[in-house]
């Protein structure tokens, strides 16, 4: 996949776990681990907004573009 | 899954019951015709002396033999009809279901559209043909007996009708099949 989302990453800077995160930003954390495997199709502004505004990144910090 | 069901669309909702109620109704109406028919036609090679006989009553030349084969190859085109007409029931029933479930959007309701749609453009071929028989029977039996109360006339002709349902049917079979893409799409979506 080209779009590489670092959820795992920017959670371990963070020290904050999955679960944690998915009360915080409303979001199921069955929706939440799609979103860390990659396995999403795509992602509602409002959800990156949300991640953004709790792990305190940019949404480029969060979706990486690998050219490979 | 679960899917959240509109109101208007809950499975107890009146107009998904009475469909539901007619797609049974009709179901079983077709399965005693197809019952009847088969059960005429099987019994045809004992009874179709006993049949021209009363048909040369009404009739003024008394029919000829190949008449019984022609009746004969009209109750089997009869019976292809009620067959497609069961499946497209069936398959139209699936489709009410999927709807009282809140979940019409899918594939396979594309497919039992599509289905529906072919099954009724055979039906209107088979339909022609069959009538285009009864004329030839009409025909082949000749004027009536003064006297004796008998009309029919049989109108073979293509339903304008019936082909704008089927067209209908495949056009709504590809709008099912997009919604399905976009319910996928929408399930993908964080």
């Amino acid at each position: 996949m080209a779009i590489t989302v670092k959820l795992d990453d920017l959670l371990h800077d963070n020290r904050m776990t999955l679960t944690e995160l998915a009360e915080r930003v409303d979001i199921t954390l069955a929706n939440l681990s799609i979103l860390k495997t990659g396995k999403a199709k795509a992602m509602r502004f409002t959800t990156l907004e949300a991640i953004c505004r709790e792990l305190q990144c940019q949404p480029g910090d969060l979706l990486v573009f690998d050219q490979d | 899954m679960e899917y959240n069901v509109k109101p208007g669309t809950e499975p107890n909702d009146l107009v998904l019951k009475s469909a539901r109620g007619i797609l049974i109704l009709s179901k079983w109406l077709s399965l005693f015709a197809i019952a009847a028919v088969t059960l005429g036609l099987a019994t045809l090679p004992f009874t179709y002396q006993a049949g021209l006989a009363e048909l040369s009553k009404v009739f003024v030349n008394p029919p000829a033999p190949e008449a019984a084969g022609l009746i004969a190859l009209i109750m089997a085109m009869g019976i292809v009809i009620l067959l497609l007409t069961l499946f497209a029931i069936n398959r139209l029933r699936r489709i009410v279901d999927s709807v009282g479930a809140g979940n019409p959007f899918t594939r396979i309701n594309g497919t039992r559209l599509r289905g529906i749609g072919i099954a009724a453009l055979a039906i209107q071929i088979v339909t022609f043909f069959g009538s285009l028989l009864g004329d030839g029977l009409l025909t082949m039996l000749g004027d009536v007996k003064p006297g004796v109360d008998f009309a029919m006339s049989i109108d073979a002709s293509i339903s304008l009708s019936g082909i704008l349902l089927v067209l209908l049917l495949i056009i709504l079979a590809r709008v099912f099949d997009r919604g399905a893409e976009m319910r996928e799409e929408l399930e993908g979506t964080i």
